[in-house]
């Protein structure tokens, strides 16, 4: 027949029959030859503040002009972006922007970043790998919100075009991804050494699920793996739950249990432990050093930043994080 | 009404009998076949009648490999 492919960009490598669409949704073999659907055909284009992403430690306060396309390489029972992800192209509404009209608009609103983010950017690696190459040019950083699920050889090749990434580490069993993802841990966490191997500045952020991943003691071990592999200047935003999409059983986190992960990272040696969607002050920087307070935040937006150059203006230890756009 | 002697019997029954067996034999062996070409009919009018429909970009997309090639590499070689 010579018409079926392999796609390989993420580890479920769909092999595909003539016509077929890959599990991600859109990524289609047409006579032998696989076919981006969404190159270009973003569903979602907005301003947003880069704490939103969330990125606590590249450039704070700074505008992120965030673009996504439907589908994902994932099928999360808890996804909080159901509706984009989970969609398909053909029954999506989607606006017609090229690599070269997002990088118009980011200068035009201001932004210091474009961020890949809302579904999996994976799926729309071509429209990604473009857009990144342009906005490099024009000066600008890029940053990627990922659920890390793709294969080595595309990770290399996008790596040194990417400034940040804030890869989804969703829990620490191969259980959990197995029966709520519909994917493996393995490759998720070599996709977090093979980030941080190649310079990209990292955050993690970890929706903690009552009953499904809230363990205290797999919540230590994810953050001594971390430390011993992406290193302790890695910053982990725990983030609060609500009952979305195919888990509404399930209550929302409760405060105490992110509390309890908070503390649970700090002790395992990560410096910088955040809560997330929810209004407390887990949001903030404190130094690690000397323990004052560095980044006010309310929400995603910054209240006070004492920063200077990078470091703590009290104790003048260097706070890890991308603080220019150089 | 419709009267068959014994042996009359015996042979619609031993037709009928054949007659599913064979059936049986056409589905199984066919089964795979046709619901692979009706499957293989239904995507393309999909994608003909919808997908292509829809103003969807078709770039050609990086990292893939077709099938046959990658049998072929990982076939073992035999000297």
């Amino acid at each position: 027949m010579g018409t079926e492919v392999q796609c390989t960009l993420c580890p479920t490598e769909c092999e595909l029959e003539n016509h077929q669409v890959g599990g991600c949704k859109v990524r289609i073999n047409r006579d032998g030859t696989l076919y981006s659907l969404v190159y270009g055909k973003p569903c979602a284009v907005q301003v947003d503040p880069i704490e939103k992403k969330p990125f606590y430690h590249v450039l704070p306060g700074a505008k992120a002009f965030s673009i996504a396309t439907v589908g994902c390489v994932l099928g999360c029972k808890f996804c909080q972006n159901w509706q984009i992800s989970q969609a398909l192209p053909e029954e999506s509404e989607h606006r017609d922007l090229d690599p070269d009209e997002v990088v118009r608009g980011a200068l035009y609103y201001g932004c210091q970043t474009v961020t890949y983010t809302y579904t999996e950017p994976t799926v729309f690696y071509e429209y990604m790998y473009d857009t990144a190459l342009l906005v490099r040019k024009f000066g600008l950083l890029n940053s990627v919100h990922t659920c890390g699920y793709i294969n080595q050889e595309p990770l290399r090749e996008l790596a040194p075009l990417l400034n940040a990434a804030d890869v989804d580490l969703k829990a620490f069993t191969e259980d959990f991804y197995g029966r709520i993802c519909g994917g493996r841990l393995k490759p998720v966490l070599e996709a977090i050494v093979t980030l941080r191997e190649m310079g990209v500045w990292l955050e993690i952020t970890n929706l903690v699920i009552p009953t499904l991943n809230d363990d205290p003691k797999e919540i230590r071990d994810m953050c001594r793996w971390l430390v011993e592999n992406a290193g302790p200047d890695t910053p982990i935003h725990f983030s609060r739950f609500f009952p979305y999409y195919k888990l509404k059983n399930l209550p929302p986190t409760p405060i105490e249990t992110l509390n309890m992960a908070q503390q649970t990272a700090r002790e395992a040696g990560l410096r910088y432990a955040y809560i997330g969607n929810i209004r407390q002050s887990g949001e903030n920087t404190y130094c690690p050093s000397c323990g004052k307070l560095l980044i006010e935040r309310i929400g995603y937006f910054v209240k006070q930043n004492l920063l200077q150059e990078g470091a703590c203006p009290y104790c003048k230890s260097s706070i890890a994080g991308v603080w220019d756009q150089t | 009404m419709f009267r068959l002697s014994d042996k009359g019997w015996l042979r619609l029954a031993i037709l009928t009998g054949a007659l599913l067996v064979i059936t049986n034999l056409v589905m199984n062996v066919g089964e795979e076949y046709l619901r692979e070409r009706f499957e293989g009919m239904r995507r393309k009018a999909y994608f003909e009648n919808v997908i292509s429909r829809k103003g969807l970009s078709l770039k050609e997309a990086r990292h893939w490999r077709s099938v046959e090639d990658r049998e072929n590499q990982e076939a073992p070689v035999i000297k």
